[in-house]
């Protein structure tokens, strides 16, 4: 579903990734492990769509297709979903017109029928229930005045409503106390299934505990160190990050 | 002759029959006028606004001939309301409708009977144009809603220009005076139909007695080669109780000096505003917020969209008296600028004389957020319908705050079709 090789990526002239191989597989749930600055965001935003990075060698490939002059939305219509580190706050956007809206986009463009005021209503408090969400939310701004933790939920409720094939969950875990993050991790194991691919970036291996990880990815210096199954999470926790890096030299 | 001063002594020929009172206080209108002349830019309350061009356009003042036939005239319509029809200068008492509860006549039948309540600042006045309009006085109401009084429906106040082929001027005069424990929703209404230059020069006054309660909604959407100045003083009474809204979309040269004087303990001025600018247009807000009382709230909301190389001021003042103790006052001011070309000038000032007081202010102005597009973007909007949604957030905040749903609805309108003529993709 995902595949990226050699993937270049800079910021104003500065090198951030530097030579990205990755492949996920419907069906796989993937985890991107490193520590702050070792290019873990730049690859989900690049991966998205975020147009202040430049790709200057190689490509990402998804379905097969590259996808690097695919604006933003293009993506996201396709499947791409990506759950933000830090989610943007926008005063003033009502949260249940700012889904209704995303939601009616992608129904739109799988040659669907919209949803009107009440079905979508229906839809949405169902999702609400499966991330442990209060109604109240859907009469907030988006984001506005939400707490670290309801921000990520929110992403979460997001990805379930919009249904994507592949979903970039960045650091989503990152300010979540231990009852949201189980939350979380069950939201993500329920809603994985063989068709679609998660990529789960994160700092910590306790996330990782609750999810049936399939692949594990070090990433460090824009560069993956070191791939493996879930034994590496273990290690990597006991050890450190500087284990690697002294292996790696 | 200066332009102003040939109006004058037309206007009083034209009017040989009115109260020796009322000549006398347009000459000293007119007096202290001259003696002020234009703001000029080095007025410091001014200076962000070039009244240079006012003189050279030799407006004239409406008479009856201007009139156009009302059978063809369309009028906007907000909700179902009462309503009050003036049409280039001239109350249309047959189109209006008001419940009996509710007292109005002309301003200038008043002066026939009463003393002026103008007459006792006008020797200070340092407002140019407010000695002016004094002078030139050419029509407006004097609307008193008594005791008590409850009004169930919104009172529109529909000021409408059409087309004249030469440049005219008007200077309406208001005053709106609230009783103890009343209660109304007033919509002081701007619709100019003529591309035409003309030029509106209006005071309203408002005062509000112990405990009344009004929501004022001010709508501007004159021609775009008008030029509307506008002074509008509030006075509040002990537990009064304001909430204000003052948009703005048209003309090409707007100027507001809003004063709201808190004379009460306890009462409550709500001042927002909104306005939204394209071209070449200037759209200028001055507020004062006096607190003379212990125990008084003020907040202000004030945001302007600004498009093409259109410009922007917001100078908002806030002063507590020494004795206004526990004063709560918070101003905000936020500014989208939705292309390089548009300029904003945002002036916050805080004076405070008294030490137990809450009062904050703040003025944030910036283009458009690109990690916000970004976010809406990657929930499959495209670039457009991100902007759009994100004008209308930016936007929505003050319109919000209008508890009256017809003119949030109407003044929610005007904003839709603002943004469909705006091109974003520069």
């Amino acid at each position: 579903m995902l595949e990226i090789k050699n993937l270049h990526v800079s910021v104003e002239d500065k090198e951030i990734l530097k030579g990205i191989d990755l492949t996920v597989n419907a069906g796989e749930l993937h985890a991107i492990m490193g520590r702050n600055g070792s290019g873990k965001s730049t690859l989900s935003q690049v991966i998205a769509g975020r147009d202040t990075y430049e790709i200057t060698q190689g490509e990402i490939l998804y379905n097969g297709e590259d996808i690097e002059s695919w604006p933003p939305e293009r993506r996201a219509l396709e499947g791409v979903f990506l759950s933000f580190q830090y989610p943007v706050v926008i005063p003033g956007v009502n949260t249940t017109y700012f889904m209704k809206a995303a939601l009616n986009a992608k129904l739109k463009h799988l040659g669907k029928s919209e949803l009107d005021a009440m079905d979508f209503l229906a839809l949405i408090r169902e999702k609400l229930k499966q991330v442990g969400m209060d109604e109240n939310y859907l009469s907030r701004a988006v984001n506005d005045g939400f707490s670290g933790g309801e921000k990520k939920r929110n992403e979460i409720l997001q990805m379930l409503t919009l249904e994507p094939t592949l979903s970039i969950l960045d650091e989503t875990d990152s300010v979540l106390d231990i009852d949201a993050l189980k939350i979380v991790a069950e939201g993500v194991n329920n809603y994985r299934n063989d068709e679609r691919a998660i990529v789960v970036i994160t700092h910590y291996q306790r996330i990782l505990e609750y999810m049936d990880i399939d692949k594990i990815h070090v990433l460090m210096d824009g560069k993956i160190i070191r791939s493996g199954g879930k034994n590496l999470a273990r290690e990597l926790e006991e050890k450190g990050y500087s284990w690697l890096e002294e292996k790696s030299v | 002759m200066n332009p102003f001063q040939s109006q004058f002594e037309s206007l009083i020929d034209r009017r040989k029959n009115e109260p020796a009172e009322l000549k006398a206080l347009r000459l000293q209108g007119l007096e202290r006028f001259n003696e002020l002349g234009l703001p000029k830019p080095s007025w410091e309350s001014w200076q962000y606004s070039d009244f240079s061009k006012i003189d050279s356009a030799h407006f004239r003042l409406p008479t009856e001939d201007d009139m156009p036939s009302t059978k063809e005239e369309r009028f906007p319509i907000i909700g179902d309301s009462y309503n009050i029809v003036i049409l280039n200068g001239f109350y249309q008492k047959q189109l209006s409708s008001l419940p009996d509860t509710i007292k109005v006549r002309t301003i200038l039948e008043m002066f026939g009977k009463e003393p002026s309540p103008i007459l006792r600042n006008l020797i200070s006045e340092v407002n140019p144009f407010r000695a002016l309009n004094a002078g030139l006085m050419n029509c407006g109401l004097v609307m008193d809603i008594p005791d008590g009084t409850v009004i169930n429906k919104p009172i529109h106040i529909l000021y409408q220009t059409t087309h004249i082929s030469d440049s005219v001027m008007t200077n309406p005069r208001f005053l709106v005076q609230i009783g103890a424990n009343a209660e109304a929703t007033l919509i002081e209404h701007y619709a100019g139909k003529s591309n035409n230059e003309y030029f509106h020069n209006i005071v309203t006054e408002i005062s509000l007695a112990e405990n009344a309660n009004l929501n004022h909604i001010r709508i501007q959407e004159d021609g775009f080669n008008a030029t509307h100045v506008a002074s509008t003083r509030y006075l509040l009474d002990s537990n009064a109780r304001l909430n204000g809204m003052h948009f703005a979309l048209g003309s090409k040269l707007y100027r507001q000096d809003i004063s709201v004087t808190l004379n009460g303990e306890g009462a409550e001025g709500i001042l927002n505003g909104l306005c939204l600018s394209n071209e070449n247009q200037h759209l200028d807000h001055f507020v004062t917020i006096d607190h003379d009382q212990a125990r008084c709230v003020s907040r202000q909301l004030f945001k302007y969209i600004l498009s093409d190389a259109s410009s922007g001021a917001f100078n908002g003042r806030i002063v507590v008296k020494p004795d206004s103790q526990k004063t709560d006052a918070i101003q905000t001011n936020k500014n989208l600028l939705l292309s390089d070309a548009s300029l904003m000038n945002s002036n916050p000032q805080l004076e405070i004389y008294a030490d137990d007081v809450k009062c904050a202010h703040g003025s944030t102005s910036g283009q458009m957020d690109s990690e916000a597009i970004f976010y809406l973007q990657s929930r499959g909007l495209n670039q457009d319908k991100a902007r759009l949604l994100l004008i209308n957030g930016f936007a929505g905040e003050v319109l919000q705050k209008i508890r009256n749903q017809s003119a949030r609805d109407y003044l929610e309108s005007c904003l839709y079709e603002w943004l469909d003529n705006q091109n974003f993709s520069a």
